[in-house]
């Protein structure tokens, strides 16, 4: 196809042109400026462009239909003529993989968050490891009666 | 068209009472008979609320229906017999002699149309009538772009052709 160039375009162009795209609006941008300068050039592309809209505004008067309310009826009621099982917005089967996703991260999270670097005054890792164990040992001691009976008195 | 996936009747509701003119008008150009445009109209959306689950969001919903519609039309076509394609199922026309001409001019382009082949007809409808872009005229046919442009090139030059045919009988003294 031809540049902007509106000597570089032909007739037979042009109207190829006017046939695959139609109005000059419609062409590729690269060529709509040199399709109208040919044609403001060209007696016979003007000739064309006259035929084009002719064309479209015969075909704008062809008969429109407008829907019966008896076909407006019929397509509302499809749904009801072929009920099919509602969809839930969220479908739990297959919930479960992105649930335990997100479950294993906030895991990690935690675990990473752990044993981040820690601001000044922050406790590393081995001392919450540390009082991590105190605080089961201290659960331990607490429920022990629960587990010996009343033997445990401490 | 995802309510309509998940079988929302208010969103199909909504969807076909936007698109039923287009697909009557685009049924009944392709027919050019009534009826027939009907029970595609009805099939067409018929097939939209049964088999929603097919649409993919990267298609265009308008070339999805579009394409049903046409589908449907093909099939009415090849079970025509030759003696049942008429003329256009035109109304009367009537009137002062401009809009006369102008009504005379109408029946014999809608003749045209009809006798265009199936292809281009339906190329040119939704291009012209739909306001349809090349792409997704070729989407709604299943055809490539360029065969799209193909169908357009020809169907307006053999229609270009046979209005300039009818005006130069007209001026015949």
């Amino acid at each position: 196809m031809t540049g902007d160039n509106p000597e570089a375009m032909t007739l037979d162009t042009f109207e190829e042109l006017l046939d695959t795209y139609g109005r000059l609006e419609s062409w590729p941008e690269r060529q709509r400026s040199s399709g109208a300068a040919f044609a403001e050039q060209s007696p016979a592309a003007r000739h064309m462009l006259t035929q084009l809209h002719t064309l479209e505004s015969v075909l704008e008067d062809l008969p429109v239909l407008e829907p019966t309310a008896a076909l407006r009826r019929a397509v509302a009621k499809v749904p009801v003529r072929a009920p099919r099982a509602i969809k839930p917005a969220f479908d739990l089967r297959f919930l479960w993989r992105p649930l335990v996703t997100v479950g294993l991260f906030a895991v990690m999270g935690v675990s990473l968050g752990l044993v981040a670097t820690e601001p000044e005054g922050r406790q590393t890792a081995s001392a919450y490891d540390e009082e991590w164990e105190d605080g089961l040992a201290l659960t331990q001691l607490a429920f022990a009666s629960e587990w010996v009976g009343d033997e445990d008195d401490e | 068209m995802l309510a309509i996936q998940r079988g929302e009747a208010s969103a199909y509701r909504r969807l076909s009472e936007q698109y039923l003119p287009k697909v009557l008008n685009f049924a009944f150009r392709l027919l050019s008979d009534r009826s027939e445009a009907e029970d595609v109209a009805q099939d067409t959306f018929l097939r939209v609320w049964q088999h929603a689950s097919k649409w993919k969001p990267t298609a265009a919903v308008s070339t999805w229906i579009f394409r049903i519609a046409h589908n449907l039309c093909i099939d009415r076509l090849r079970k025509r017999k030759p003696a049942d394609e008429e003329s256009a199922d035109l109304p009367a026309s009537q009137g002062p002699s401009q809009m006369l001409e102008r009504k005379r001019a109408a029946g014999a382009v809608q003749a045209a149309i009809d006798d265009l082949p199936e292809r281009q007809r339906a190329a040119l409808l939704l291009a012209h009538f739909e306001g349809l872009t090349n792409p997704e005229v070729a989407a709604s046919l299943g055809v490539g772009v360029e065969a799209v442009e193909s169908l357009l090139s020809r169907a307006r030059r053999r229609l270009r052709g046979q209005l300039e045919t009818m005006n130069a009988q007209r001026s015949r003294p």
